[in-house]
């Protein structure tokens, strides 16, 4: 079996591809690089919640995020599952609180841990049946250094141990109602952000648990506590461990535990907007979100909706400019033209001469044929080996024919009778004179030429063999005197 | 398998310049330039069906002529089953390159319509031996030569097996040759051509040989006798290899001594001897299998002559000696017991003499008679040549001429019977062989 190596794409339809996709990309667009703000789960910004998530879900591997609500879904047998959401930008609607207890409801023990400063997540608490309420109205005690009222109160939260830990909450809400206080702030003044209105309040609820019989669920009205900035902080010990023990008790610390982190109710905001909001002052960002920006906006920079057209642009420019500016042009066209028509013959495939059929050669192979070509051709010569070859052709001739040879004494007397006494005389005589000296027996006599001496004694010996009835030029010749 | 030919190139340069203008310059040019790339191209699909309808052409050959020296007719019938017109084919007619085309071509360029039929003539002078007609191959093209396709084999090749001529004048002259010298009179009563006698009639006698006259005039009933033929067994052993098959068309001592044969098979055939023969080429042995006797023994000496082939390739005189060898085991399986004559036809030998003759001495001590036939080369060779030019040629060539006489002067001092005579001189010398063995 022979293997032949070969491209499985052709170069041509790769590249091709490749130029068509460049150009529907940047017909498309630039991708939009949105950025989560609020305190999603997905946001790594100081703002976001991420840290939180991955720290819930290294504890409970069955933790997720959704970024759709009809995304959220719970196994039929599931026994513990916990819905969290995080200060929700957008408001839950009826349906959607609906939807979420619809599916929570599947579990055997569903469970919601809401972090809220405003009343976002009423409808939510309402639908699960639960009495707790936040009212919006923030928290802020007299920061006596400053002068001015500052949002940032210190939580006492309860655990369920009976230990009481001390938090800071930023922008925490008054919560009404709720089976049990878990967290509160002692002395504090709360301010409708609307009308501007204080109210003092003491052992004011920052943090309710509530169980619905179905339902349990933990409300905190604060999210800061979960932000990424709170747990990369150097207090992330104790924060992380009070929002763990309320993790643990609400999934009963079954690592079985389905967590869903709701990401459906934060707003994304364009990066390339961010970065130049953060620059013109209009949003504060950390050095470290900074780069992570502009790491995104890179991606935007090397979309080919970005530099294709430009670059295409200043292509074209530069083509039309060498195939219409002469003498330029000129050069520019035999080259393509060369490029272009090499391409074709390639395709085109393999060339041939286009060369006739050969035909048959029709052989005939003489035996003596080098002889036959010289004679018929005139390039020959007669020389010494063929005079010895004359003179025994006809010695041997006369033998058959007259019972004598050449070198006989009766052979005179016998030709004589054929060709009279002096012609017989001359031929034995020059016959015999010659081939002695062609022999190399005799010097004598000269020979100038024995091309001419031969021819001549052929006609001669073709007289005698006439006389006698045989012939040197017939069809039968001296190879018809018989050797049997 | 469709290639294009060197006339692509500039059609391609053409077209791909009038693309380039066309694109940048003239818009009007640009489509002249595709249209011409698309003619290219239509070419190489306009080929390939042509091509695939010339793989499809149906063949049949027909041929007239079966003997030596007769002109043999061949016509092979093109038939285009498709629909796709065969435009450009050319054509290149192959036969045996020891034939010679006497009428034809042997190239053409061809037209064949779709669903039509082309016949396709030549004529060749026929030559003793077995020979192939054929291959016929095809190269298509398109009209202006674009394209060229590979050959195709339209029909593949058929076997001529062409019989010697046998000589009538040869035949009779036999004949009158062993009459006038009294060679094939026995001088006993019996089946014969000849009035030897008449007797009374016995009863079983046939009734045509009645003498009607002397029933008349003596009222006597007798039959007439004739005179007892001799009957003898007759083996030839001709070397059809490529030292006897060069020489002169028509005229090489090989085919010389296949109508030789073949004259004196159908005189020993008609005088009712037993005649076989053996072959050897460069390649086979074919035989005659078994003697025979009459027209049947004729009928087989010539249909095994002619199935000798020709080559001209390299074979050395050691591939002849075992082919001889293979030859003569052929013989020795047909030699009945009786007395026989052998005739072995070959040219001179030079190295591997010594082998045929211990090869004929052993056949001798199997109660046969041998005789080698050395045909002279240089008397078959002479007639290619003007009368002007004979004599130089026989002193030129008479080398050669004494080279055969020396191989029959060493073969006879060896104790190896000889026929070493003219081309002429060789059918009588052979009969006068055997009909000296017959008494």
């Amino acid at each position: 079996m022979i293997f032949k190596k070969g491209l499985l794409i052709p170069s041509f339809v790769f590249w091709s591809l490749l130029f068509i996709a460049l150009i529907a990309m940047a017909e498309e667009g630039a991708p939009f690089i949105g950025v989560p703000v609020g305190a999603s789960p997905l946001s790594l910004w100081s703002t976001g919640t991420h840290d939180f998530y991955n720290y819930i879900s290294s504890k409970y591997p069955h933790t997720m995020i959704v970024t759709r609500l009809d995304e959220l879904e719970f196994p039929k047998n599931a026994k513990h599952c916990l819905f969290i959401t995080i200060s929700p930008e957008l408001p839950y609607t009826a349906e959607e609180s609906a939807l979420i207890v619809e599916r929570l409801a599947r579990c055997e023990r569903p469970a919601l841990l809401i972090a809220d400063e405003f009343n976002t997540s009423n409808t939510l608490l309402a639908a699960i049946g639960s009495s707790a309420r936040i009212t919006g109205l923030q928290l802020f005690v007299n920061d006596e250094n400053l002068g001015l009222p500052s949002p940032f109160v210190a939580a006492t939260f309860v655990l369920p141990s009976g230990e009481d830990l001390l938090l800071i909450l930023d922008r925490a809400s008054y919560i009404e109602g709720g089976a049990q206080v878990i967290g509160y702030v002692d002395h504090a003044i709360a301010i409708d952000t609307l009308n501007g209105n204080t109210i003092p309040v003491r052992k004011a609820p920052v943090a309710v648990y509530e169980s619905t019989g179905h339902f349990k669920a933990v409300i905190i009205s604060d999210g800061s506590i979960f932000l990424n900035q709170v747990l990369r902080s150097n207090l992330s010990n104790i924060y992380l461990k009070t929002l763990a023990i309320y993790i643990d008790e609400l999934c009963e610390k079954s690592r079985d535990c389905r967590i869903v982190f709701d990401s459906s109710k934060y707003v994304t905001v364009d990066a390339e907007n961010l970065l130049q909001s953060a620059s013109s002052g209009q949003h504060t960002l950390a050095p470290e979100d900074l780069l992570l920006l502009a790491l995104l906006y890179t991606i935007k920079l090397i979309h080919p909706s970005t530099w294709f057209v430009h670059v295409m642009k200043v292509v074209g420019d530069y083509t039309l400019k060498a195939f219409t500016a002469p003498p330029l042009s000129y050069v520019s066209i035999v080259i393509t033209t060369v490029l272009l028509s090499n391409l074709v013959l390639q395709r085109v495939g393999l060339r041939t001469r286009d060369d006739k059929m050969d035909e048959v050669r029709e052989v005939e192979h003489l035996v003596t044929g080098d002889i036959i070509n010289a004679i018929t051709k005139g390039k020959y010569r007669l020389e010494r080996k063929d005079f010895i070859s004359l003179y025994e052709i006809v010695d041997n001739t006369l033998n058959y024919a007259l019972g004598c040879s050449l070198s006989d004494p009766g052979v005179l007397n016998i030709l004589a009778r054929y060709i009279g006494e002096e012609p017989a005389r001359r031929y034995v005589r020059n016959m015999t004179r010659l081939y002695m000296k062609a022999t190399g027996r005799s010097r004598l006599p000269l020979v100038i030429s024995w091309s001419r001496v031969v021819k001549k004694h052929i006609e001669e010996s073709e007289k005698i063999f006439n006389s006698i009835g045989l012939t040197l030029l017939g069809d039968k010749g001296p190879e018809y005197v018989p050797t049997v | 398998m469709i290639k294009a030919t060197q006339r692509v190139v500039p059609v391609v340069l053409l077209s791909a310049t009038l693309i380039i203008v066309g694109t940048v310059l003239e818009p009007s040019l640009l489509l002249l330039g595709l249209a011409l790339f698309l003619f290219v191209a239509s070419m190489k699909g306009l080929t390939t069906l042509e091509y695939m309808a010339a793989s499809r052409i149906a063949t049949n050959w027909r041929v007239k002529g079966s003997v030596e020296g007769e002109e043999i007719i061949v016509e092979l019938d093109l038939v285009n089953n498709s629909w796709v017109p065969i435009v450009f084919a050319e054509a290149s007619f192959n036969y045996s390159p020891f034939l010679r085309l006497v009428q034809g071509s042997r190239a053409a360029l061809i037209a064949l319509p779709p669903k039509g039929r082309v016949i396709y003539r030549a004529v060749l002078r026929a030559r003793t031996g077995r020979h192939l007609i054929g291959p016929v191959k095809f190269v298509i093209r398109d009209p202006f030569g674009l394209y060229r396709s590979p050959e195709v084999v339209v029909s593949h090749p058929i076997i001529l097996d062409i019989r010697p001529r046998t000589s009538e004048v040869v035949v009779r002259r036999l004949f009158a040759y062993t009459r006038s010298t009294g060679l094939t009179k026995a001088r006993d009563a019996g089946l014969g051509v000849e009035f030897y006698d008449t007797r009374d009639y016995r009863p079983g006698d046939e009734i045509r040989w009645i003498d009607w006259k002397k029933l008349a005039s003596m009222n006597r009933l007798v039959v007439k006798e004739f005179e007892r033929e001799t009957f003898q067994t007759v083996l030839f052993l001709v070397d059809a290899t490529p030292y006897t098959t060069q020489g002169p068309y028509g005229n090489t001592p090989f085919e010389h001594m296949a109508r030789v044969v073949a004259s004196i098979s159908r005189y020993l055939g008609k005088r009712g001897d037993l005649v076989g023969l053996v072959v050897f080429d460069h390649r086979k042995v074919i035989s005659t299998g078994k003697l025979y006797r009459g027209s049947r023994a004729f009928y087989e000496v010539l249909k095994t002559l002619s199935m000798v082939e020709y080559s001209s390739e390299g074979f050395t005189e050691s591939n002849r000696a075992e082919m001889l060898v293979k030859a003569f085991g052929e013989i020795i399986k047909m030699l009945p017991r009786e007395r026989n004559a052998v005739f072995l036809f070959t040219s001179s030998w030079s190295e591997e003499s010594q082998l045929l003759v211990k090869l004929v001495k052993k056949l001798s001590a199997l109660n046969s008679t041998v005789y080698v036939v050395v045909p002279i080369i240089t008397a078959y060779e002479v007639k290619e040549l003007p009368t002007w030019a004979r004599a130089v040629y026989r002193v030129k060539a008479y080398d050669r001429l004494k080279k055969d006489i020396e191989f029959a002067t060493r073969l006879r001092k060896l104790g190896v019977k000889v026929v070493s005579v003219g081309p002429e001189h060789i059918p009588q010398a052979i009969v006068a062989v055997l009909e000296t063995l017959a008494h």
